[in-house]
């Protein structure tokens, strides 16, 4: 059944429609000519609602915001480009301190556990970092060091890749694909060649705590390296990590690898992607499709799907007694529905709702039974404007 | 004469005999009471009680109260796992409840929180 469930994804990977323009292996726009002085760019978004996750035992049900907004700039200098990036969210202020409520989400600390069943909260600063770009002949160096940043792994993070934007909720597949986006202290490095994209980067492997406010800054103790592939519209790239001690209650080291491929463009955006976690618990693997439709200018049509290996029965590190996790394979299918109801200069608003099921393992039924999961929300999307004090496109 | 104190000894013994039985019927201890059911309740705050005392063959429940999950099981510490008969409860997801398996001997046995390594979520059941 599992097999079928991964079968189906890759399917749905191949038939999706390929009409579309640019989602770069790290999110951002492809490189365009920078005029002199500095070029400002924001954009963000704010969703506020109702999230219930009916379950077997007691509901989960919150009122709460995922938000995140970010501010960059960037100015020619020494032949080259410098850019100045920030990211924030007000999640540590607008959700619970455990995070919202997701059956099945794993990943991060909460009182000294393992989170489970919740999504937590993202730090305030979620970005804070410096990058310099220099064409050279036929390829382009590029070196960037962050307060917080995102080293060379995965697929650009949910809430920038244009295949996800729109979903509140985020992947179950969140801490085997792109958790690392929000990583204190990052040096990375690199070069383009053409399509091509190589890179390597240094970081403190540790996931954040859970003081939410302050900047976890610690050795650079772990490695990754990304090669990625863009053409036109199309993305692709595999990378892989070295992580010291990821985790704060598991003194082991653990290894990332993740592939992704997806279109972005015209009506439709999308993403396949694998990633395995290698813990010393054991393999752990997610598959995931997404996709996201702008049926018309303001009907947004949204879907995801993914089948991701759990360690929920036995979680955690317990001094002096290894022994391997159990694994659970969660299926679980995503589709909702957002509508722009008013758009301006000021940004635009939108209502939408979305519904998730479930395809629980054997090993699970008897605590979960069949979940549902629902969210009803408002959404504002700040305008990405981009441009100088004096001029703004 | 003798026959006459025959008569009246039996008689009161008779008497005494039937207030006795009356009694007993009367007496709180002659039917066997409802056992309480032999509860632990999870909270953030811990586990509650701490230690409890059962019979010999009893089951104890865990209740998770708690907002997040827990995972309970014998011994003091994973590594030293014991009293196997608590880890029939395993993992509770919110709001879950399960059974251990019934004790068969009398023994003190202690138990830990697999999923939250808490002092707050060890605690001790007496069986007797």
């Amino acid at each position: 059944m599992i097999r079928d469930w991964r079968f189906v994804i890759l399917v749905l990977a191949a038939l999706a429609p390929c009409d579309i323009a640019a989602q770069t292996a790290t999110g951002q726009p492809a490189p365009t000519p920078v005029p002199a002085g500095w070029q400002w760019t924001t954009d963000g978004r704010v969703f506020f609602g109702f999230n219930y996750q009916l379950r077997k035992f007691t509901d989960f049900s919150a009122w709460e915001s995922q938000n995140w907004i970010t501010a960059s700039g960037e100015r020619p200098i020494a032949r080259g480009t410098l850019r100045l990036a920030s990211m924030f969210s007000f999640e540590p202020f607008t959700m619970r301190d455990i995070g919202s409520p997701q059956v099945f989400q794993t990943g991060e600390m909460f009182r000294g556990a393992p989170i489970i069943d919740y999504q937590h909260p993202h730090d305030l600063v979620m970005g804070l970092g410096a990058e310099y770009r220099r064409p050279l002949r036929r390829v382009t160096l590029r070196a960037g060091v962050d307060l917080v940043g995102t080293p060379t792994l995965g697929p650009p993070v949910f809430m920038h890749r244009p295949s996800a934007a729109e979903i509140p909720p985020a992947p179950l597949s969140h801490h085997h694909l792109d958790s690392s986006h929000i990583t204190p202290g990052v040096v990375r490095g690199g070069l383009e060649a053409g399509a091509w994209r190589f890179e390597g980067s240094w970081f403190r492997g540790r996931e954040p705590d859970s003081n939410r406010t302050d900047l976890d800054l610690g050795a650079l103790d772990s490695a990754a390296v990304r090669v990625s592939w863009i053409r036109g519209a199309w993305s692709a790239q595999i990378s892989g990590a070295y992580l010291k001690e990821p985790e704060a209650v598991t003194p082991f080291d653990a290894k990332k690898l993740t592939a992704s491929i997806g279109r972005t463009g015209g009506r439709l955006a999308w993403l396949a992607a694998f990633g395995q976690k290698r813990e010393v618990h054991g393999n752990l693997e997610a598959y995931l499709f997404e996709a996201t439709l702008h049926a018309t200018v303001g009907d947004i049509v949204y879907t995801r799907i993914e089948s991701v290996a759990k360690d929920i029965l036995d979680v955690g590190f317990h001094r002096g007694a290894f022994h391997r996790h159990r694994q659970s394979q969660i299926g679980a299918l995503t589709v909702g529905y957002l509508r722009d109801v008013w758009r301006g200069r000021g940004g635009s608003f939108g209502i939408g709702a979305d519904v998730t099921g479930y395809l629980v393992p054997a090993n699970l039924e008897e605590s979960y039974g069949s979940p549902v999961s629902f969210h009803v929300f408002a959404r504002y999307r700040l305008p990405a404007k981009s441009g100088s004090a004096s001029h703004v496109h | 004469m003798m026959s006459h104190r025959l008569l009246l000894t039996t008689l009161i013994s008779a008497g005494l005999t039937l207030l006795a039985g009356c009694g007993a019927a009367s007496s709180p201890t002659a039917p066997s009471a409802p056992a309480v059911p032999a509860i632990i309740t999870i909270t953030s705050s811990g586990v509650s009680p701490k230690e409890l005392t059962i019979a010999i063959g009893d089951r104890v429940t865990f209740v998770n109260d708690d907002v997040i999950q827990h995972d309970i099981a014998g011994g003091p510490d994973p590594a030293h796992p014991d009293c196997r008969e608590i880890d029939a409860v395993g993992f509770l997801t919110r709001g879950q409840r399960r059974a251990t398996a019934p004790f068969p001997v009398a023994r003190t046995c202690e138990y830990h929180d697999h999923s939250v390594p808490l002092a707050t979520m060890n605690g001790t059941i007496i069986i007797r």
